[in-house]
């Protein structure tokens, strides 16, 4: 029977005590970008949603199916993208995520897997402010997907 | 204001996993003290006092561990565990028999210990097929027949599964071996000291069995070997002396075989209350939390199956963040996150459990010292954990909405 990897250090378990950044945006609203990653037959599945505008980010939430590890990512990964310029939350590298959390080797998917969701979420947010003509002009276009 | 108030109280651990393995008996460690310092003697040594008494205990051992399977004394070889019973079970007979065949046939949801040798013996040129099992993860006698063919030499079938603790029907499977003439090897680690096990009756040719299962130390087992209709013939797997009959050399470990006799008998003794105060308890965890909890599904049959075991799945909830949510109570997960590929239990699968529900799986395995207090306790972190980590489940989102689009739907 397989049994938990032992390797979950402190700084998981205290993320996952005291969990933050937990929850759901509107997803209808134009300025809220929705993004998973994962499947639940393979033991996890993240979803990663943004609200903002052009200059950034001002909020992020997560749910999460999975271990421990991939829970403290995806929380990890969401109070990073706050505040942040949406190139700049877009290339949040997995490996500062896991240096954060301490995370072994064998996890490092969990912070790839988190940060493939905020990516697909910041995604989807420039396609919905592009599709609504953006407020701002000639910044960020390139963006677009 | 008393003194301990002033540190934080001891953090409460409550052990619920017997089935990985057990606390020694206090009762099986006094048998086992004196044969680590007076009666330290080698069983083998024999111009001494110090090596006949080491041998007098072995053999009383050997005496008490048959009779609790039903065997005679000389059909009982030690060995260091359940895991080189099967490999000394399994590799020994079937090399032995290979001129009369070079076929087997294993359960598809055994231990590693017993498919991992399955495995070695293919790369060998012996043939194993996998006997398919039902959803409560039971083989049908039906299915062994039509899978049984003439160069078949050995069938393996456990007694009672690890994970889900479903009980094969190992009597009516050693029937047919009987008829067919087949060998019958039946890892008994989990059965034994838990429901009736007698070679007789069921048929069985050989039988692994283990200590550290049943509230007895770790590092020894034993293989029980048929000696009459039929005597079992088996290359040993070591060489190194004669003990056990050429059969597993090296010195015994005397104060280990004490202790595992020891602890068999005080499970024979307390049979059939302590089983049924384990069913009780089991059945009160198992309630408790279905009560509180929807979405929640047992595995392994809902009767046929080990006193003490409780494997339920919790829908949109990961087991390893389970067990981790609840990290006061020891329990098993049929998940891990260990590397990215994330096989679930291969016993899950075999029973045709969904990925998804075998990756939302706990496993409970009561022993003989958790008490009603503690179960009580268990039920409520469980469902504590269970609706905080629901919180947080973009699954659990899922089957709220369809649910309440459902209820919408009806409403004309």
């Amino acid at each position: 029977m397989p049994t938990a990897s032992p390797e979950i250090g402190a700084k998981v378990g205290l993320r996952c005590a005291r969990l933050s950044h937990a929850g759901s945006l509107d997803a209808s609203q134009g300025d809220v970008g929705s993004g998973s990653a994962g499947q639940a037959d393979t033991g996890e599945l993240v979803r990663i949603q943004v609200r903002g505008d052009r200059r950034g980010i001002r909020a992020a939430r997560f749910k999460a199916f999975g271990c421990t590890a991939t829970i403290a990512c995806a929380s990890l990964a969401s109070e990073w993208a706050e505040n942040r310029a949406l190139d700049e939350a877009g290339s949040i590298r997995a490996e500062d995520l896991a240096a954060a959390l301490d995370l072994p080797p064998a996890r490092l998917h969990c912070a790839a897997l988190a940060l493939e969701a905020l990516q697909a979420a910041i995604e989807d947010l420039r396609n919905k402010l592009g599709d609504e003509g953006g407020s701002s002009v000639n910044s960020d276009t390139g963006g677009k997907g | 204001m008393r003194s301990d108030s002033r540190h934080e109280p001891a953090k409460r651990r409550i052990y619920m996993d017997h089935h990985a393995t057990t606390p020694v008996d206090p009762r099986v460690l006094q048998a086992m003290l004196p044969f680590f310092t007076e009666e330290f003697g080698n069983a083998a040594s024999r111009s001494h006092a110090f090596g006949w008494r080491a041998e007098e205990a072995v053999e009383k051992a050997r005496a008490t561990l048959a009779s609790c399977i039903g065997a005679r004394a000389p059909e009982i070889v030690f060995t260091s565990g359940a895991t080189e019973s099967d490999n000394l079970a399994l590799l020994g007979a079937a090399r032995m028999a290979s001129d009369r065949g070079k076929h087997l046939l294993a359960g598809s949801t055994e231990h590693p210990a017993v498919l991992d040798c399955c495995r070695h013996l293919q790369t060998e040129g012996f043939r194993v097929d996998y006997l398919p099992v039902d959803k409560t993860g039971r083989v049908s006698p039906d299915d062994l027949r039509a899978a049984l063919r003439p160069d078949t030499i050995l069938i393996t079938l456990m007694a009672a599964n690890n994970e889900v603790g479903t009980l094969h029907p190992v009597a009516e499977i050693g029937r047919i071996a009987k008829e067919r003439d087949v060998l019958f090897h039946c890892d008994a680690s989990q059965a034994v000291g838990k429901i009736p096990i007698d070679v007789e009756a069921m048929g069985i040719d050989l039988l692994s069995f283990t200590a550290h299962k049943l509230h007895g130390p770790k590092g020894i087992g034993a293989l029980y070997a048929r000696r009459k209709a039929p005597r079992v013939r088996m290359a040993p797997l070591l060489y190194g002396g004669g003990h056990e009959r050429g059969l597993r050399p090296g010195t015994l470990n005397v104060p280990g075989i004490v202790g595992f006799a020891e602890a068999c008998d005080l499970a024979r003794r307390a049979m059939p209350e302590e089983p049924q105060r384990l069913r009780a308890l089991r059945d009160r965890l198992h309630q408790g939390i279905a009560e509180q909890l929807e979405d929640v599904r047992l595995h392994g049959h809902p009767e046929l199956r080990l006193p003490n075991n409780l494997h339920l799945s919790f829908g949109c909830v990961e087991g390893e963040s389970l067990m981790m949510a609840m990290d006061d109570v020891a329990v098993s997960s049929g998940s891990a996150c260990t590397s990215a590929t994330h096989e679930p239990s291969h016993v899950l699968r075999a029973m045709g459990v969904s990925d998804e529900a075998a990756h939302s799986s706990l496993r409970f395995g009561l022993g003989r010292f958790n008490t009603a207090e503690e179960v009580d306790y268990v039920i409520g972190r469980v469902v504590e954990s269970v609706k905080k980590l629901r919180e947080i489940s973009p699954l659990y989102e899922l089957s709220l909405g369809e649910r309440t689009q459902a209820r919408a739907d009806r409403v004309p």
